[in-house]
């Protein structure tokens, strides 16, 4: 097929700079539990082509860049394949953008990063991911595995562009979501988390589903948070690094070339007068063991570990090589895994003082234009001075520009998803909701 | 103007005939559905501008097989007379391959008995007014870039906006030796979203229109800008609200966000054959005031999940979820149905060929009552109007709410004071928000932007709404 859609753009070279194609085949298999048994069993084989035409003219004196981007079939005849091409490089021609270039002559064929287990050898070992998933509750009293969604992929992602860009990587993938419950003090109760993995070595995921259990063990002694007044918040689990993303959105070449963010470079991100401590972030594309890290973006530039915050101070903006060109800035490629350097205390200080520390919402959001973040508790404990409580219900709200000068960071530190930093955040000055 | 049904199904119709006439060899039941879904977006941005392929742009097949023991499916987007018995060489040996690891494994797989279909064969054929592929791109962009200027002219405090249009046109087939499906319809969506800047302190609002409408959503977008840009600078004079229990009312959008979040989600009966929603408990049971009543269906409304038939071949249908405050329903899959032994509700979807189909929502809303807006803002003392909602998240174990509104104007002594806050988050318990319920408005309105995942996945297009409602609720 990309034999047929590069003749088509040579033959419409005249009416086009400049092209790219992304590639991306996905092999997989998935499994659909219903407690300890197999409710339906998927395979999936697809191959999506995207191809984006690149067009230069001249608008009011300036040279513009337009482009479009559109989906090509692999059952697109030929014809359907010629309208479609057609009609993107038209409608390129109307998008005036500031000109910019894209990625240089980069080759790398069969990227040394990626793996080269063969599906095969993933399917067969599907049995094992699936004992994973259910031996640790048979290990555990009172809770046990709902139900539980395994998906196993092979992606293979080749990008190509006029310019002789031409890379190919193939990453596997595990993602698992599963769904634990317990009899709860007053009903059944439930956990979930939705499990991504790059490291298909045994006993990874059994080991993320025992913690799950765990949990799950805890919230079914839970009560409802009661009614708390100015109680320190740390955060644990996957919403540290949903929150810390709010400091990369301000540095990224989109939002200071739309105007959403203003921060400067050098500007110290957590104000002048920093009590607590100050954050060291990289954007970090490639963190070992993450489903999310690869090794090149979208337009396959080569993606590399960039320190962006050093002790508070912004060392650098971050972005594609579009909005790096329009900021007058180095591209670093367009990825989100960042990890962030140790703080000052042990969780052990963290909690020697009444806290509320919460490890499950319902659902955490986090404003990135305002800095806003909350969310209803779906597992947290509470320490009032003397007593361990787990507790649920409620929510939290704040503002993250607001307090982030007061800021905790643990010494330990984890991976949570697209984040390598410290495992936990201490925040004072969170509006805590609790039950009356 | 009808919808034209895809050209290419059309086509490749014959070849998935043969198909299933192969595969109905091996397999006491074989369907296909196949899906043909073309679209574009156009965004105009303060600073650039960008025209790409939908993200609902998509065009394959699932093969759904029952080996007579099990049910198991298969996800491909290539196929042609000369690939034709390789394909089915891969359907055949993956899903075989599959199966018999698992059973060589010792994993229990449950037992399906077949689903018996009875004989149906039809065409649908949505209507629209104007047809946005009819329009050049040219003036689609124009017209953007005309919404972002006058923005930027009406507003002293705008910083940067976006003005975004989506034009979908879906075509699904759905073959099996029972039935030869076969649909199409287009639907739209727009959005305005401003950010604004004062002070210091920035805000942003997301305005979306949406419906089973074409190219005249423009004309709505337009419209509508200058009270977009009017909430968005209330938002920069907005305080956060001090935690408590408030006589609420909510705009219909919010209405919609809590039938579809708190309630919803709950009555997708697969989670019933999890065990995971308290629903299965209440069926019959009062568990809202009686003014309540709650609708969801593909054929309960005419909006963006309007469908003649859902991604298992099951006709759509009006569900009554709720009446008058009591539980009397709730919406299943077909493999659900099965296993409940109830019939099939229309609510089978999948977010693509590619993804497995679940009980999903379609078009979910309250039903309107007497009241108006006036007379609900003058009974209350102190209270706040909900408007504009942002997220929410199920809870169907428990029934727990989470509902997140941009912002909330003050009601005292059954007046507006102008006062906002912003954002607001809704907590509590179903049950008890739902029976605090105490006066529904005359107002209907539906919103269908953006799309609902059931966890963390499996996007789908739904559309949600009502009246306003008056409820106490617990707001931080």
């Amino acid at each position: 097929m990309i034999e047929k859609i590069t003749k088509y753009l040579q033959q419409f070279k005249d009416q086009l700079s400049d092209w790219k194609i992304n590639i991306s085949k996905t092999e997989g298999r998935e499994i659909y539990l219903i407690g300890n048994t197999v409710d339906m069993a998927r395979v999936k084989n697809i191959e999506n082509v995207r191809l984006t035409v690149y067009k230069d003219f001249k608008h009011q004196a300036k040279t513009c860049r337009g482009s479009a981007s559109t989906i090509i079939h692999p059952t697109m005849n030929d014809s359907e394949m010629e309208e479609t091409i057609q009609k993107a490089i038209y409608a390129a021609g109307f998008v005036k953008n500031e000109h910019f270039p894209i990625v240089n002559h980069v080759v790398c064929i069969n990227y040394p990063g990626g793996s080269s287990t063969p599906l095969q050898e993933l399917t067969e070992i599907m049995p094992r991911w699936i004992q994973e998933i259910l031996e640790p509750s048979q290990e555990m009293n009172g809770v046990s595995i709902n139900s539980a969604e395994l998906f196993l992929n092979l992606k293979e992602e080749t990008i190509l562009n006029s310019k002789g860009l031409s890379v190919n990587f193939i990453q596997p993938s595990i993602s698992i979501e599963c769904i634990t419950q317990a009899q709860g003090l007053q009903e059944e109760i439930e956990l979930n988390d939705d499990i991504r993995l790059a490291d298909l070595k045994e006993g990874i995921l059994k080991s993320k589903i025992m913690q799950l259990l765990r949990y799950t063990h805890d919230r079914s002694k839970a009560v409802l948070l009661p009614k708390v007044d100015e109680v320190p918040v740390i955060l644990s689990g996957d919403c540290v690094g949903d929150l810390l993303q709010y400091y990369l959105h301000r540095l990224s070449a989109r939002f200071i070339h739309e105007n959403i963010s203003d921060t400067d470079i050098g500007e110290n991100i957590q104000g002048d007068q920093v009590e607590g401590d100050l954050i060291t972030l990289y954007l970090d594309p490639q963190l070992p063991g993450s489903y999310y890290s690869r090794p090149f973006d979208t337009d396959g530039f080569p993606l590399h570990r960039f320190r962006l915050i050093h002790q508070g101070a912004v060392e650098r903006y971050w972005g594609d090589i579009q909005y790096s060109h329009y900021i007058h800035t180095a591209p670093t490629g367009q990825w989100c895994n960042i990890s962030v350097e140790s703080g000052s205390s042990t969780l052990q200080q963290m909690k020697a003082e009444p806290f509320l520390e919460i490890t499950h919402f319902s659902d955490f959001q986090t404003d990135y234009i305002t800095g806003d973040f909350g969310g209803e508790i779906r597992l947290g404990y509470y320490f009032d001075g003397s007593r361990l409580q787990p507790v649920y219900g409620g929510s939290i709200a704040g503002n993250l520009k607001k307090i982030h000068h007061q800021m905790t960071l643990s010494k330990e530190k984890r991976l949570l998803k697209k984040y390598y930093g410290p495992c936990s955040i201490k925040l004072k000055g969170v509006n805590v909701a609790g039950n009356i | 103007m009808q919808v034209a049904y895809s050209s290419f199904l059309s086509a490749t119709k014959p070849l998935l005939i043969k198909m299933l006439d192969v595969l109905s060899q091996d397999y006491p039941y074989v369907s296909i559905l196949g899906t043909d879904v073309a679209g574009n977006t156009y965004a105009v941005r303060s600073q650039s501008v960008q025209i790409n392929d939908a993200h609902w742009v998509e065009r394959g097949w699932v093969v759904r097989v029952h080996n007579g023991e099990h049910y198991a499916e298969y996800s491909f987007n290539n196929l042609s007379e000369h690939s034709f018995l390789s394909t089915i060489q891969l359907i055949r040996y993956d899903l075989n391959h599959t199966l018999e690891l698992l059973k060589n494994s010792n994993i229990p797989i449950h037992p399906y008995s077949p689903f018996e279909e009875s004989s149906m064969r039809s065409r649908w054929e949505g209507e629209i007014a104007i047809d946005p592929f009819s329009i050049d791109s040219s003036e689609k962009i124009e017209r953007l870039n005309t919404i972002k200027q006058k923005a930027h002219e009406l507003s002293q405090s705008l910083i940067s906006f976006g003005a975004i249009f989506q034009e979908i046109k879906t075509s699904k087939c759905y073959l099996s030796n029972q039935k030869d499906l076969e649909q199409a319809w287009i639907h739209t969506e727009g959005y305005l979203i401003p950010i604004v800047k004062r002070n210091g302190v920035s805000r942003s609002i997301f305005k979306g229109f949406s419906g089973r409408k074409g190219y005249e959503i423009m004309d709505e977008m337009e419209k509508a800008l200058g009270s977009t840009l009017d909430e968005a600078e209330l938002l920069l004079d907005a305080e956060p609200l001090k935690q408590g229990e408030y006589d609420i009312i909510c705009s219909p959008d919010v209405t919609g966000l809590i039938a579809h979040e708190a309630f919803g989600h709950g009555v997708e009966m697969d989670m019933f054959v999890k065990n995971r929603a308290k629903a299965q408990d209440y069926m019959d049971k009062t568990i809202a005031s009686p003014l309540v009543e709650m609708h969801d269906g593909a054929r309960a409304a005419e909006h963006v999940s309007s469908y003649w038939f859902d991604d298992e071949g099951i006709p759509g249908q009006d569900t009554v979820i709720i009446q008058k405050g009591k539980l009397t329903g709730g919406i299943t899959d077909l493999l659900s149905s099965i296993r409940l032994k109830i019939s099939p509700t229309g609510n089978g979807k999948r977010q693509s060929y590619a993804h497995k189909a679940y009980a999903r929502m379609t078009n979910t809303f309250f039903s309107p009552g007497h009241h108006s807006l006036e007379e609900m803002i003058s009974s209350i003392d102190y209270g706040i109007l909900l408007e504009s909602s942002q997220s929410g998240m199920e809870d169907p174990k428990n029934w727990g709410i989470q509902c997140v509104v941009t912002y909330g104007k003050e009601i005292s002594k059954g007046q507006l004071t102008g006062k906002i806050f912003s954002p607001v988050i809704m907590t509590g318990y179903v049950p008890d928000l739902l029976q605090s319920i105490s006066m529904v408005s005359r107002d209907f309105e539906l919103y269908g932007t953006g799309a609902c995942g059931k966890g963390y996945k499996e996007l789908v297009k739904v559309s949600t709404g009502g009246p306003y409602i008056k409820a106490k609720a617990k707001l931080v």
